[in-house]
This record gives C-alpha cells, sequence and structure tokens, in this order.
C-alpha cells in the first residue's frame, strides 16, 4: 500500500513538473537560440507560466506562457504560438491584456483548455471572423470605419428590425416594417398571400423575413390583414409618353429598383400593378406622409393630372409577366376563405408586431423573443444545437449564433423566429454585433468612444417643414443628423451661391457622376427654396470661410496671367483633370468643375483648396499643400472656366 | 494471490496517471477552428482571408482610395482609369513588382507621379497618409501579384 502512494506520489510530482506548455517553450527556447546565434549571444529564457493580471478588467491572461514571440519583432513569421502580435496601435498589453478582445481561457495553461469550448468553463476563443465584437466594449457603440464587420452588423440589427421582438437594454424598440391597415385599400389579396409565403420571391432583396408559414397559414394571415373597407375605383386610362417621361424624370429610381436595378430604398416597381391598388398608388404619391409618418418618400409637387399620368403608365407598363392568372384567381380565392380566428393566432404567436403596426385587431405584445442584452455572454449549454449533430470543439456560442442567423429554424422547426437567410456575410456581421452585447461596462479609463453618434437636430418652423416635405435627412446629413448617400449639408450656406441653389433646386444636375443615386427634382415651390437658402445663409456656415470675405482681391484672380497659371497648374502639376470634370473632360470621381465658380463661393473654393479635409473627411481627395500662390492662381482659374 | 492484486492495481494507477498526461503532441502551427466537424445544414464560418492583419490595414486603404483607378485587382483598370491619358499601374503585374522595393512604391505613393517623372496623374499622398499606412498598403500590394493572391 504504501509503495503504491510513493507510486501516485511520483507520478503527481512528475506530472507537475512536466506541464503541457513545457514542449511549447523548450521549443521556442531553441529557436531563441537559433535566432540569437546570428548574433552569437546567449538568449535569456526563464521556464516558467506568464501572467498578467488586469486588475481593472478583471482578467488574468497566462497566453503568453505559450504565445512567447508576441513582443518579439523576430518571429514576425513564425508559426503559431510564437507568431509576434502586429502592431495595434495603443493597445497596450501590458494594459489589456489578451482574453477582454480575443476571448478564451486566461488562466488555462494547455491549449485545450485556453482556447475552447471546454465544458462549464464559457468563453471560446473569437475566430478571426468575430473578433471585432470586441471593440465595441471600450470603443462604444458608434464605432464605425475600425471595426467595418461590427459596423455593418449594428446597421443589420437595426434596419432588420431585430429589436422589434429582442430587449435589448439602453436600445430603444424601432418598428422597421410599415402598418397593416385598410389592405384591401392598398394591395391584391393574391399578391399579399404570395407575399406571406415567400416575401424574397417577389422582391429579392426585402428585408422582410420568410415566416415559414404553410399555403393554408399563409392564406389565414392574409384573410386578417385583407381588411380595411373598399378602395375609390379609379379609372386607368392607357399609358402615355408623357407618364413615361414624368416617371423617368423625376428619377424614381434612385430609390425604387426596375427588375433588380435601382436604389434600396423603396420598394420594387417593376410588377407593380400586379400588386397595388391604382387608388392607393395616387395617394401613396401625393403624399406618403400621410398614410405612412416613417415613410422615407418625398412629397413631389405633381399636379394631380401629373399622377395620374405616372399611375396610368406604372399601371400599364409594369405587370408580373409571370403570373398565372387562374393561378391568382385561386390564391384571391384561398384568402376569402381563409380563417380568420387562425390567422389573427398564428399573427400573434409569431410576432408579426414586432415589426407592423395597426394590424385590425390585434395588439402588440411587445418584445417575445429572447432578451439580448447579454447574449454575447451566455453559456453554450443555455443553446439548444437540437437535432443537429455537432463536433464538441465546434459547439460554441459564436458558432451557434452564426448559423442561427443563417438559417433561424435550423435546429429546431417550429420555432417562432421567421428566417432572415443572410448570407456568410450577413450572418458573421450580425453574429460579431450579438457577440458584442454582452451587458457589461469596462471602468472609464478603458472607454474611448470612437465614431459620432447622430445627433438628435430636428428643425422646427418654416424649414423644418420643408427639410420635413421633402425628407432631406434620408440622403444628407445636417449637423450631425441624417443619412451618408449625399453632400453633408452643414456648411452649404458657405458653400455655394443663392442663384445656383435656386437653379439646382428646381432643375437638379448631375454634380458628383460617382454616386448612384441622384437627387430628384421635387418640383419645389420657389418660396421653398426661399426658407431652405435663408436658413443656409444664416445657420449652415463656418466662420473660417466666412472671415475670408473681405481679404479677397478680386480684381487679382481676373489677372489672366494668374489665370493661365492656374490652368497649368490644374492640368500639369496636379493633374485635376485625373478626377474632374470641366467641359466633358478628366475623370469621374470627383465633383464636374464646370462653371465651378457659379456653383462654389471664392471664399469656400480658397478655402477648401487650403485645407480638402476639414468639412469632407471620408473623401477619396488627396490632400496636396498647395503653396499661397498656388491657391490664388488656382481658384482664380477655376472661377474663370466657364 | 494478494501480492498480485496490489500489483494489478498499481499497474492499473500508473497506466491511469500516464493517459492522463499532456500529449506529447502538440506541435506549432495547429490551427483549431476550422476543423471538419461538418453536419447537415451547420456550416462554420469560412476565414474570409488569409490575409494578414498588416496586409488587411492595407486593403481598408487601398479599397477606398487606391481601387477607383488600379482596379480591385490590380489590374489597372479601375472604374476611373479609363479617363485618364496613361493607364495606372498594373500592380497584378509579378515582373512589374519584382522590379519595385519598398522604398520605390512607397516613394511614388508619398510624393506622386509627377516628382518621380511619370504621370502626374498619381497625386501624392504624403500628407494624407502616414508612413505606417504606407507600409501596410504596400504589403497589401505585394499580394496582388502572387498567385492566388486576392
Amino acid at each position: 500500500m504504501a509503495l503504491l502512494v510513493l507510486l501516485l506520489f511520483i507520478g503527481q510530482l512528475w506530472k507537475n513538473s512536466n506541464p503541457s506548455y513545457l514542449a511549447y517553450q523548450k521549443q521556442f527556447k531553441s529557436l531563441l537560440i537559433q535566432k540569437a546565434a546570428q548574433k552569437s549571444k546567449d538568449p535569456e529564457f526563464r521556464f516558467g507560466v506568464r501572467q498578467r493580471w488586469i486588475e481593472k478588467l478583471k482578467k488574468t491572461d497566462r497566453c503568453e506562457t505559450c504565445h512567447l514571440g508576441m513582443e518579439d519583432p523576430r518571429f514576425q513569421n513564425a508559426l503559431q504560438p510564437f507568431r509576434s502580435h502586429p502592431d495595434v496601435g495603443g493597445h497596450d498589453f501590458e494594459k489589456f491584456g489578451c482574453t477582454v478582445c480575443h476571448g478564451g481561457q486566461g488562466l488555462a495553461t494547455s491549449r485545450n483548455d485556453a482556447h475552447g469550448p471546454v465544458e462549464n468553463w464559457n468563453q471560446a476563443i473569437y475566430h478571426q471572423a468575430f473578433m471585432e465584437n470586441s471593440c465595441g466594449l471600450c470603443h462604444g457603440e458608434f464605432i464605425q470605419d475600425q471595426a467595418p464587420v461590427l459596423a455593418r452588423g449594428r446597421t443589420a440589427f437595426q434596419e432588420h428590425g431585430c429589436r422589434g421582438c429582442h430587449l435589448v437594454r439602453g436600445k430603444e424598440r424601432i418598428i422597421v416594417g410599415p402598418p397593416l391597415d385598410r389592405m384591401t385599400q392598398r394591395v391584391k389579396s393574391d399578391w399579399l398571400y404570395r407575399w406571406i409565403l415567400n416575401p424574397k420571391a417577389y422582391l429579392p432583396k426585402t428585408k422582410m423575413p420568410n415566416p415559414k408559414f404553410s399555403p393554408q397559414q399563409a392564406a389565414d394571415v392574409a384573410a386578417v390583414l385583407f381588411q380595411g373597407g373598399k378602395s375609390l375605383e379609379v379609372k386607368v386610362g392607357q399609358p402615355t409618353a408623357e407618364g413615361k417621361k414624368t416617371f423617368l424624370d423625376s428619377r424614381c429610381v434612385s430609390c425604387h429598383s426596375l427588375e433588380g436595378k435601382g436604389g434600396i430604398l423603396g420598394p420594387e416597381l417593376s410588377k407593380i400593378s400586379s400588386k397595388m391598388v391604382p387608388d392607393r398608388l395616387i395617394r401613396i404619391i401625393k403624399n406618403p406622409h400621410e398614410l405612412w409618418a416613417a415613410s422615407q418618400m418625398p412629397i413631389y409637387g405633381f399636379s394631380d393630372q401629373e399622377i395620374l399620368k405616372i399611375v396610368d403608365y406604372l399601371v400599364g407598363e409594369y405587370i408580373d409577366l409571370e403570373l398565372d392568372e387562374s393561378q391568382a384567381a385561386a390564391q384571391a380565392r384561398m384568402v376569402q376563405a381563409g380563417n380568420k380566428l387562425r390567422g389573427k393566432e398564428l399573427i400573434e404567436k409569431q410576432g408579426c408586431t414586432g415589426c407592423h403596426t395597426q394590424i385590425e385587431g390585434v395588439k402588440d405584445r411587445g418584445e417575445i423573443g429572447l432578451e439580448m442584452t447579454a447574449i454575447g455572454a451566455i453559456h453554450i449549454s443555455h443553446l439548444d444545437f437540437g437535432r443537429i449533430r455537432v463536433a464538441p470543439q465546434d459547439r460554441t456560442v459564436p458558432n451557434w449564433l452564426y448559423n442561427k442567423m443563417k438559417n433561424s429554424r435550423l435546429f429546431k422547426t417550429d420555432l417562432k423566429m421567421p428566417d432572415y437567410a443572410f448570407g456568410d456575410r450577413e450572418a458573421e456581421a450580425v453574429t460579431t454585433y450579438l457577440l458584442g452585447l454582452k451587458g457589461q461596462e469596462v471602468p472609464a479609463a478603458f472607454s474611448l468612444p470612437l465614431g459620432v453618434k447622430p445627433s438628435s437636430f430636428a428643425p422646427q418652423g418654416k424649414f423644418g417643414r420643408v427639410v420635413d416635405k421633402y425628407r432631406c435627412f434620408t440622403c444628407h446629413k445636417i449637423l450631425g443628423r441624417g443619412g451618408e448617400m449625399a453632400t453633408d449639408l452643414t456648411q452649404e450656406g458657405s458653400r455655394v451661391h443663392r442663384a445656383w441653389l435656386e437653379k439646382f433646386m428646381k432643375a437638379p444636375d448631375t454634380i458628383r457622376p460617382i454616386l448612384v443615386e441622384r437627387m430628384p427634382p421635387f418640383k419645389i415651390q420657389a418660396s421653398e427654396i426661399e426658407t431652405l437658402y435663408t436658413f443656409f445663409e444664416a445657420a449652415l456656415v463656418d466662420d473660417r470661410v466666412e472671415n475670408l470675405t473681405g481679404t479677397i482681391k478680386e480684381n487679382a484672380l481676373r489677372d489672366p496671367a494668374l489665370i493661365q497659371q492656374g490652368k497649368n497648374l490644374y492640368h500639369q502639376k496636379y493633374a485635376c483633370q485625373a478626377c474632374h470634370q470641366i467641359n466633358h473632360q478628366g475623370g469621374l470621381i470627383g465633383p464636374d468643375l464646370t462653371k465651378v465658380g457659379d456653383r462654389l463661393r471664392i471664399e469656400w473654393i480658397l478655402y477648401y483648396l487650403r485645407n480638402p479635409k476639414a468639412f469632407v473627411k471620408r473623401s477619396v481627395e488627396p490632400a496636396f499643400k498647395l503653396a499661397d500662390k498656388e491657391i490664388e492662381a488656382m481658384a482664380a482659374f477655376l472661377v474663370s472656366s466657364k | 494471490m494478494k501480492r498480485y492484486l496490489a500489483l494489478m492495481i498499481l499497474a492499473g494507477v500508473l497506466v491511469l496517471i500516464v493517459l492522463n498526461l499532456p500529449g506529447e503532441g502538440q506541435k506549432p502551427g495547429g490551427e483549431g477552428p476550422e476543423a471538419k466537424g461538418k453536419a447537415a445544414g451547420f456550416s462554420l464560418p469560412r476565414r474570409q482571408t488569409t490575409l494578414t492583419f498588416v496586409e488587411r490595414k492595407g486593403k481598408t486603404l487601398y479599397d477606398f482610395y487606391c481601387v477607383l483607378c488600379h482596379g480591385a485587382t490590380g489590374n489597372g483598370d479601375g472604374f476611373n482609369s479609363f479617363n485618364l491619358t496613361q493607364q495606372p499601374a498594373k500592380l497584378a503585374d509579378p515582373h512589374l513588382l519584382a522590379k519595385l522595393s519598398d522604398a520605390q512604391i512607397m516613394a511614388v505613393v508619398k510624393k506622386g507621379g509627377a516628382a518621380l517623372g511619370l504621370s502626374s496623374q498619381m497625386p501624392s499622398w504624403g500628407s494624407l497618409f502616414k508612413d505606417q499606412d504606407i507600409t501596410s498598403l504596400i504589403a497589401y500590394v505585394r499580394t496582388l501579384s502572387k498567385p492566388g493572391g486576392e
């Protein structure tokens, strides 16, 4: 017996003196000797555990016990675990450690335990794909360019209305879908049935997920939605060339697509007559905001006659040619015979109210999905892999979420969550965002928010009404609020001449050929342009530009010699024509500079040439360091171009 | 008989201890996450790129600034290349890249084409990019001419 105990003791001793990391450390030491030999100096190497204790983050990381070359640039191309860590500017290892970004078990000293997954030890290491989830912990929820995958995931999470069903504490619930009232006055019942059955079949780019209803269920749900009284009968005339012209000239395709080509903000129009009731089309074009307050569509200044002509054209030309009439009639009958009681039950149970309001007779039951506040810190044992057999090393939280995003019904069939069918790229982004929701905050010393928080600028009064009517914020940013699609208007008063704005607003021409979206001709009234410019001029200016006003020598700028000098600079030294056009000559990246003096104020041109990145930070424009004389010459040439 | 039993137990315990020991088979270079584990419908996130961290940083810059003329694959066929009087350098061409040292590429990016007697349509980026940015850009540009590169 005594012998047995002794042997056990010896065995344990041996085991302790031979920890799993020792093999790595021996290997590393021999590599170190090799590398040092070139300098004929004996390396110092101490065997044993390396540990960093990051007290404030409550992290204890022993990763460097094996990742020995981390801070040694000589190991730049070494195989793992010895490769040196890339320079990630400012992320001092001493301050942050490893696991706060990478995940994994900091305390472990064997490869499997450290990288996981290990039973009852939660944190599997993040794959390269999901790494960016950790960035938000210190850098806040508006981080953009520094963590592009995370930023994409955040946008997808918002735009797909995930927050409608899933509670995330501290984030406002947003209902993204349109209200569903008075559907009889809006769409055709057979279309509604097909849409509910599979939205992507009609519009591949739609954000509406597939609720995975059976045909009968889809008919029942459609029956509930298809209520709301009769719509006005409208006599639809033959499509006319006039209607076509108005439709095309109005640049509807900036937002709407035709057979998949065009913008993505509005619904597809190429099969619109098989979907919409003509009266509704008329009313949408007339005033979309009255029907859906959150609609992004501007109110055009069309006359009633023009609207009728557009609708004639849409209804007459954009028909679903693949639609089988008898099948459509059968679908309409199915909806008519649908069981409203069952449909209502389905709508409530499946959570349609997470995205849609105003469904007749159905109450919003709030967030019916799982709370997501700390989904990134969930223990793997809470996630059910169901009928799918997954190898133990792949049973991780990131992998579960990733697959759920790609197919919401993968693990279990009779679930409520509809199928978003995200592709690899989107699933990766959304998973990254979800993993970042950890429901915890770092100490203030670690917090360094990046990116820009959108402002809540809400203009009131006359100017506010114009901005609201034309939904300027959809594309333009003003004082920190609005879209990225078009020019930021925050300094518009310092930038453009009143006369140019008046002309442009009446008939917008193309300034930036590289943009896909075009400013639509709204048929705006003269008084509204006046309101816009008055506000621009008074409030949307930058004093650094305005202060130049007294300093400009107008006469000197008209000097032909100076103009010629500027012309040479433009065409030869700086080759501006590589990106800009003047009279159809030149590249298509920057704005067209033909008659740019009519558009831009001279103060703006001068200031811009000196500090091209002062206002437009995310532009591809190179920043030349022009001498004062060069700036003057260039400005003289630009304003002289007619 | 008792002795034999004791020995047997002892042997058994020893075997257990040995089995419990760390494997000697741990070798550097082994990577875990993309392991097999295929089940119907279940998929693991594919590693999107084989680029290193520095190359990825360079790619971010390239895809924003350079791509417009030099093209996504470095064939000198970017969207704006057709408006230039001289075709942009084909960065995917291994012969061209073999001739250029890092310092030479750095100089062109920093000072622009005109300063080196090349096309003035290549602007100077020196005041916009830090040297570190250009180093990562060069690292990425070098991957364009490698077979199987991105």
